[in-house]
């Protein structure tokens, strides 16, 4: 049995379903990312998971323990909260030393904790402050600590980067990866944040309307998304989807025929249908390609150009790891990297390959 | 360079001035008067005395009264603190069936029903409950008076105060009685004491009720026992009137002052620091 399991787990609010019958096997050295847009349930599943909500059917396992109708404490699990909950009454010292301090552990040990977690996250001078009194990187760190000096069965984060400002967000993201290395256990951690999700997974569950639409690790979600919705959500800028006509293997898009002939697709869109490509994988050609289309707009972000082309009436994100000399108006063939092109059926369910497991 | 804006302040200053004099020469008046040999409706000190504290030290009705005060005042404000911080918490963290219609008809009855309106069927209730002339009867009265009003201050207060907190103590192992008394308590600590405060105040000061209630001079509290300060005939001794009443403020302004100094009247807000 995995070391947190979710199975068919429902929680509804009055009439809205925020928790869709969700099943999830999280094992114990998993850095485990619940990603999806706002109000997709993913923070309402870390509250099940915590206790904080009880659910209306299903059940909840941690650590082989059946926990579903188990108060929070008695699920030994350690949590950071958006906007950290530092205890405003409290010295960092106390709110650090909060959870052993209502477990009655021995003083003394509670003392020789606190100094080792605030050493080794670097608080040890904001020890007597209060968290009104320090920075919100430095009460990120204070909230970590919290959880940290707990032996917990699983730590939950709540989006807790959201709250700092964009280059101490890159910072505390690696040094949350490398703190999540030494824990030892299990991290279930909720952002909408795609690139987030990304860097510090090893699996990700992608989310939508209560719903877990796709489980696996960050490689496999970018490279084989299950739908429209997860391959638009991963990515920066995000895949191209179009919606077009299947005349057998071939793809009409807005008049202009993609022959897929070559691609081991299993089946192909009766009728209508979608295909998808990255922006990485479509590259400019002055002579010849497979779709025509005109330049809308450059934008050049230093190392990298995205490029928006229209093709009729659709338009296309092109990502090139160089400067371009076209401007707006100029007629462009598209190269599409075949092998890199998926095919979605007209419910958005992306069409596998022969070759894929 | 003339400012533009000196013709408006003067204006305001002549506009606001008699206002101010308004509020402030009772205050005055009260200041004065106590220590006047001869105490009159005006404010004019002619020669120092301390002669009207002595008489009104020597009176036993005004004495007891200090004390009845206190009884009836100190009672309340345990009774409604209590009861309000208990109810206040369920209104404000349980979201029941009902709560909103509970919460205003509980508005509408004591905001419409005023309490000179309600006096004649609250006496006839504290009759019935045999609670006529007795401090059990004012305490209760004035306690369901000012309750509602408690009720919702401080649900409004906790309301304001962010539920995470509450949460974060769960997750961290606390029992439901330990997030009451380790975090929900120190966090409203404040608006509980701003809430005692001011049924101290209410109680302390509110006139018609034991005036209603109380038969025996020796139960009256000070809000009552100044009205027999009148001679026979009806003239006011101005002197021990004035002289009680000073006692009678003191408590009111000495409780602000202490809470001003002490906590400040800056709540806790919201998370971020």
């Amino acid at each position: 049995m995995s070391w947190i399991v979710l199975e068919n787990v429902t929680k509804r609010f009055s009439n809205v379903v925020a928790v869709n019958e969700v099943n999830l096997q999280i094992e114990r050295q998993d850095f485990f990312t619940l990603l999806g847009p706002s109000g997709c349930g993913k923070t309402t599943t870390l509250r099940l998971i915590a206790g904080l909500e009880f659910p209306d059917e299903g059940k909840i396992y941690i650590a082989g323990r059946d926990v579903t109708m188990e108060l929070p404490k008695n699920r030994n699990v350690a949590m950071v909260f958006q906007n950290y909950a530092l205890y405003p009454h409290m010295t960092v010292r106390e709110n650090i030393a909060y959870p052993l301090f209502v477990r009655k552990v021995p003083k003394k040990e509670i003392e020789r904790k606190v100094a080792f977690v605030a050493e080794s996250l670097q608080i040890s001078d904001l020890l007597e402050r209060y968290p009104q009194q320090i920075s919100g990187g430095q009460q990120q760190r204070v909230a970590l600590a919290r959880a940290v000096i707990q032996t917990p069965n699983v730590f939950l984060l709540d989006e807790p980067l959201s709250n700092l400002d964009a280059k101490l967000r890159i910072e505390a993201r690696s040094f949350l990866k490398r703190l999540s290395m030494e824990l030892g256990t299990s991290v279930v951690y909720v952002t909408h944040d795609q690139s987030e999700a990304m860097a510090l997974s090893t699996k990700i569950a992608v989310m939508n309307q209560g719903h877990v639409l796709q489980v696996g690790t960050p490689r496999l979600i970018y490279d084989t998304p299950a739908n429209t919705f997860v391959a638009s959500f991963i990515g920066n800028p995000p895949m191209n989807i179009v919606e077009c006509r299947f005349d057998g293997s071939t793809c009409v898009l807005d008049g202009q025929r993609i022959d897929l002939s070559d691609l081991p697709l299993s089946e192909f869109p009766k009728e209508r249908g979608f295909i998808g490509i990255r922006p990485e994988n479509i590259a400019f050609h002055t002579k010849e390609g497979d779709l025509i289309g005109e330049v809308y707009v450059v934008e050049p972000l230093g190392f990298e150009t995205v490029v928006t082309v229209k093709v009729n009436t659709s338009s296309l994100r092109v990502l090139v790891f160089e400067d371009v000399p076209y401007k707006s108006g100029d007629k462009i063939f598209l190269k599409l990297r075949k092998d890199k092109l998926h095919v979605f059926d007209e419910s958005g369910a992306r069409i596998r390959r022969r070759d894929e497991a | 360079m003339r400012d533009p804006r000196r013709a408006s302040r003067i204006v305001s200053y002549i506009l606001l001035a008699p206002i101010a004099a308004f509020f402030v020469s009772p205050i005055l008046w009260l200041i004065v008067t106590p220590f006047s040999i001869r105490p009159s409706l005006f404010i004019s000190l002619n020669g120092f005395t301390l002669n009207n504290f002595a008489r009104v030290f020597q009176n036993r009705t005004a004495v007891n009264a200090f004390r009845n005060s206190l009884i009836i005042s100190v009672s309340v404000v345990v009774l409604v603190t209590t009861c309000a911080l208990l109810a206040a918490y369920v209104l404000s963290r349980q979201d029941f069936k009902g709560r909103n219609v509970l919460l205003y008809m509980l508005v509408l009855f004591s905001s419409v029903v005023s309490g000179a309106a309600a006096m004649v069927p609250i006496f006839i209730l504290n009759l019935r409950l045999g609670l006529i002339n007795t401090e059990l009867g004012v305490i209760l009265t004035l306690s369901g008076g000012i309750m509602p009003t408690a009720l919702f201050i401080l649900k409004d207060f906790f309301d304001s105060i962010p539920r995470t907190y509450e949460e974060a103590a769960l997750v961290d192992g606390s029992s439901p009685l330990q997030v009451m008394f380790r975090i929900f308590l120190p966090l409203s600590s404040k608006g509980v004491i701003v809430i005692a405060m001011l049924v101290f105040t209410q109680s302390w000061s509110n006139f018609l009720v034991p005036f209603v209630l109380l038969r025996s001079t020796s139960k009256y509290p000070v809000s009552v026992a100044i009205y027999t300060f009148f001679s026979e005939v009806g003239v006011p001794d101005i002197g021990m009137i004035s002289a009680y009443a000073f006692l009678y403020t003191l408590p009111v302004i000495f409780a602000y002052v202490l809470i001003e100094r002490k906590f400040g009247f800056s709540f806790y807000g919201g998370i971020k620091g």
